[in-house]
């Protein structure tokens, strides 16, 4: 796994400091040509790996980057699927079966319709969960297509649900399906790190890729900074910090030297969107590492 | 360990199932809900006691709560029958359609000595506390005039089907987020007397309203606009915002931060002159589960708790939430006074 990568929280509104900080830099990002300058910069500086969620506007990213496959030879993407805010009005609107209609319809071509009404369709899905998550990854994933995926992440709202509803196979069946079908490891973003790691050991997953925030201040570290801390020195997984500095309580130089200080720590995730910003969060982690 | 049910297993129902399932000294033991799809996964992952007919549920299973959340049109029968097994009550808000049947569930609780709670997760944030001590403490002196407001994205084209956009369901903008601000407004100012200037205004809805604005009254003189819009395309989620005038300061809040302007230091060294901001990282502490924000782990948490305790005064009892059914019923009236 790569040791820095750049997320895409700051592109699409999303500040965990200040909501109207987020709406802020989402009228930055209105343009796509700004996303992909601060994309270049990154991939100037030597950054070759990107988190993004699976937002409607990264089908554009992910156009711009087949189009220039020589230029973006060395790029590694961590797609987070779902993204859930695009699911929760429909869900209201159509109901669960609705939802999962109306994204099969919209991500495949009529003849694929074809094949799943014949496979036994709405019928089929009910009887089956797992026929349908695969049907949403394969929807999801469509985006990201002839490019190099590293890890694709389970997104934090649906890994803590399930996390809650104590249902393994989800968890299992999520990281196979990941696994055989695209080659790579299946990953997931918590708000819990600890109770999940432990979680995902008794499912059977060795060595699990986890992503949860990890700074001194315990910012979005749930039950407490102590569990997370005893996790990260005896736990059996790859660790994966974000949030590093807490949505800027925590100064840079403090909040890199906390997570290098744990050897568990595989790769820091990192939100920027100027120049003077990355080169020196870089420089600053290679530094402390 | 407080054994409990779910009525009602949709967007909301399932989030309070996960948040509890974790909990420490909770089992759940059934669970009904009117989808097959829904009982069908449930039978393939748990061992829960599965029902389509809730009356069913509260007549077989042995609990000691229900979790209600279902359409704000069935909370009335639900709760009532719940409230007759002598259940511990979590309804999800608004609390009920009218004013007449929150009355007699208020009542039917109290007598019973149930503890009862609703679902207004906004009284749980901890910005939106940290709000309430300062207004309270008298930070900004006394408070003159506030606008709440709340503004997301969640119709944006006529819709047919969905309990949300059946007026009858307890569908409608009023019900699903101005009675979050009206709640919030009580919870911070108190009770609410006068109703005035309201406008209901349909956008993309063909039953419902999609946006509510009015003009508040408290008890104690202060008053304030609510502003509420849920066809409005440029907020990515549901999003809160407060700004408070004093006679010493204001306050502009939402979920994630809040500004505070002071006249003068408060003396205590905590706040200067100008301005003192305070984000989310400062404010919130960890939560022994969290799932779609910590507020909604401690509003959970806080009535198991009152359940142990035996304390029926939860910091949103059905008598709080039918204050905001009144309100509800006010601004309705107000309109249709001035429009008929």
């Amino acid at each position: 796994m790569d040791r820095i990568i750049l997320g895409d929280n700051q592109f699409f509104g999303i500040s965990h400091m200040s909501e109207e900080k987020g709406m802020e830099q989402a009228r930055k990002f209105q343009d796509i040509n700004a996303i992909i300058d601060v994309l270049d910069t990154a991939y100037g500086c030597g950054i070759h790996a990107f988190t993004f969620s699976t937002h409607d506007r990264v089908q554009q990213i992910c156009d711009h980057f087949r189009a220039f496959p020589e230029k973006y030879a060395d790029l590694q993407l961590y797609p987070v699927l779902p993204y859930a805010h695009k699911y929760a009005n429909l869900v209201n609107e159509k109901g669960i079966i609705g939802t999962i209609m109306d994204v099969v319809v919209s991500n495949n071509t009529a003849s694929q319709i074809a094949g799943i009404i014949a496979r036994g369709g709405a019928a089929m899905l009910t009887q089956n969960p797992t026929e349908i998550m695969k049907l949403l990854i394969d929807a999801e994933m469509k985006m990201f297509r002839g490019l190099n995926v590293k890890v694709v992440f389970l997104q934090n709202i649906v890994t803590d649900l399930f996390l809650g509803l104590g249902w393994k196979d989800v968890f299992r069946d999520f990281a196979t399906y990941i696994e055989h079908k695209y080659q790579v490891r299946a990953g997931f973003i918590t708000l819990n790190m600890p109770r999940l790691v432990d979680f995902l050991l008794k499912c059977g997953i060795e060595e699990p890729v986890v992503c949860s925030a990890i700074n001194k201040v315990g910012f979005q570290m749930n039950p407490d900074i102590a569990s997370y801390e005893e996790t990260l020195r005896n736990g059996h997984f790859q660790a994966m910090a974000m949030s590093i500095m807490a949505a800027g309580a925590v100064p840079p130089k403090e909040a890199i030297e906390y997570v290098a200080s744990f050897k568990n720590i595989k790769s820091i995730i990192f939100g920027a969107s100027t120049r003077t910003h990355i080169e020196q969060t870089k420089k600053l982690i290679e530094q402390l590492s | 360990m407080l054994k409990g049910g779910v009525i009602g297993f949709g967007r909301m129902g399932i989030t309070h199932y996960a948040i509890l399932n974790t909990h420490p000294d909770v089992q759940f033991v059934a669970v009904s809900d009117s989808s097959k799809f829904v009982l069908k996964n449930l039978n393939r992952y748990t061992s829960l006691k599965l029902f389509t007919d809730y009356q069913k549920m509260l007549g077989e299973a042995e609990m000691d709560f229900v979790i209600a959340a279902t359409p704000t049109a069935s909370h009335y029968e639900i709760v009532k029958a719940a409230a007759q097994k002598n259940l511990h009550i979590f309804v999800e808000k608004p609390f009920s359609m009218n004013v007449e049947d929150g009355t007699e569930l208020v009542k039917m609780a109290e007598d019973k000595s149930i503890v009862n709670q609703v679902g207004y997760f906004l009284r749980f944030n901890e910005v939106f506390r940290a709000v309430r001590k300062l207004v309270t403490d008298g930070l900004i002196g006394e408070v003159i005039h506030y606008k709440n407001e709340m503004y997301g994205r969640t119709v944006l084209r006529a819709s047919k089907s969905g309990w949300r956009s059946k007026t009858a369901m307890g569908g409608g903008c009023m019900l699903d987020f101005a009675s979050h601000c009206i709640d919030f407004s009580d919870y911070l100012f108190g009770p609410i007397e006068g109703v005035s200037g309201s406008v209901l205004k349909r956008i993309y809805s063909l039953d419902v309203e999609d946006a509510v604005f009015t003009t508040l009254k408290h008890r104690n003189g202060t008053t304030g606009n609510i502003m509420v819009n849920w066809s409005d395309e440029s907020y990515r989620r549901p999003f809160n915002r407060i700004e408070i005038f004093g006679t010493k300061g204001k306050i502009v809040a939402d979920r994630q931060e809040y500004r505070l302007y002071l006249r003068q230091p408060d003396g205590k060294d905590h706040f200067e002159k100008g301005w003192n901001i305070h984000y989310l990282p400062e404010l919130e502490k960890g939560v022994r589960f969290s799932l779609r924000g910590s507020e909604f782990t401690n509003q959970l948490d806080h009535f198991i708790e009152c359940i142990r305790q035996k304390n029926t005064q939860t910091a949103c009892t059905f008598a709080d939430a039918l204050r905001t059914d009144c309100v509800v019923e006010n601004i309705k009236n107000d309109f249709a006074a001035r429009n008929t």
